[in-house]
């Protein structure tokens, strides 16, 4: 059984997908993070491809914003980030 | 579960889906696996649906990704496995629809942890479900379990193996 590889999503698609999600259900997405009872307030398997979808943007935002999480004391454009620091950032 | 590398999991997942033996299947949408943009870069999602006449099989899994302290790579972070009627307008759609009915479901969830569904109850926890490790399924012992479920007539619990503890 062959599986077979998707087009991966523009960060435009989802930030499109999470949005339309805080406004099916009401909840933003800090919230959907942070709280428990808004994470379960949505139906599982929803909830499953709104966690994928914000771990997609984080994967997908433009490599100086989070470089500069990384580097805070570095000037924003001094570098950029490999993508190991990249995922430690995004992982902090 | 772990990968190094997207490659990696999709030559586990050619491997493994080799093994299975679908049998009364009147259709299938997928194995298909979501990447984003970095090719081999986790996050990726992975989603199957396989048909067969009235009942399905939804089968959802999320990798993300693992600290480059900690060896990088990308972890099984999110995984449901369900089995139970076709809902009105599944058929085909990969798009979310509500469930009605289910006859099982083994869930990881990333915030509510491992649990099941089962006989009408909702997230029974690992604490109350025996001799299924629910944490460590894949998707092919599901199907295979199910498949052997549908062919045998064999009750769910006895091919899984597990047994729901009464809450204490």
């Amino acid at each position: 059984m062959k599986i077979t590889r998707l087009q991966p999503p523009t960060i435009e698609e989802v930030q499109r997908t999470i949005s339309a999600l805080e406004k099916e259900f009401r909840v933003s997405s800090g919230n959907f993070a942070s709280n428990a009872r808004a994470y379960r307030s949505v139906p599982e398997d929803i909830a499953a491809d709104w966690d994928l979808a914000l771990h997609q943007l984080e994967a997908l935002r433009p490599v100086e914003t989070v470089c500069y999480w990384q580097t805070a004391s570095v000037p924003r454009c001094e570098r950029q980030c490999n993508a190991d620091e990249r995922r430690e950032a995004v992982a902090a | 579960m772990f990968f190094q590398t997207l490659a990696d999991f999709e030559n586990w997942f050619d491997v493994e889906s080799e093994k299975v033996k679908l049998e009364g299947v009147v259709s299938q949408t997928g194995p298909f696996i979501r990447p984003t943009a970095e090719p081999g870069e986790p996050p990726w999602a992975v989603k199957w649906l396989i048909f067969f006449k009235g009942k399905y099989l939804r089968l959802n899994e999320n990798y993300y990704p693992k600290s480059s302290r900690s060896g990088g790579g990308a972890y099984r972070a999110h995984f449901s496995y369900h089995y139970g009627n076709i809902p009105p307008k599944r058929q085909g759609s990969l798009a979310w629809q509500k469930e009605e009915q289910v006859d099982f479901r083994i869930d990881l969830d990333v915030r509510i942890g491992p649990h099941i569904h089962f006989k009408g109850e909702n997230h029974l926890p690992q604490s109350r479900v025996s001799g299924l490790q629910i944490s460590d399924q894949t998707m092919f012992t599901f199907i295979n379990s199910i498949q052997d479920h549908r062919k045998s007539g064999t009750p769910i619990e006895t091919v899984f193996g597990f047994k729901v503890e009464p809450v204490k």
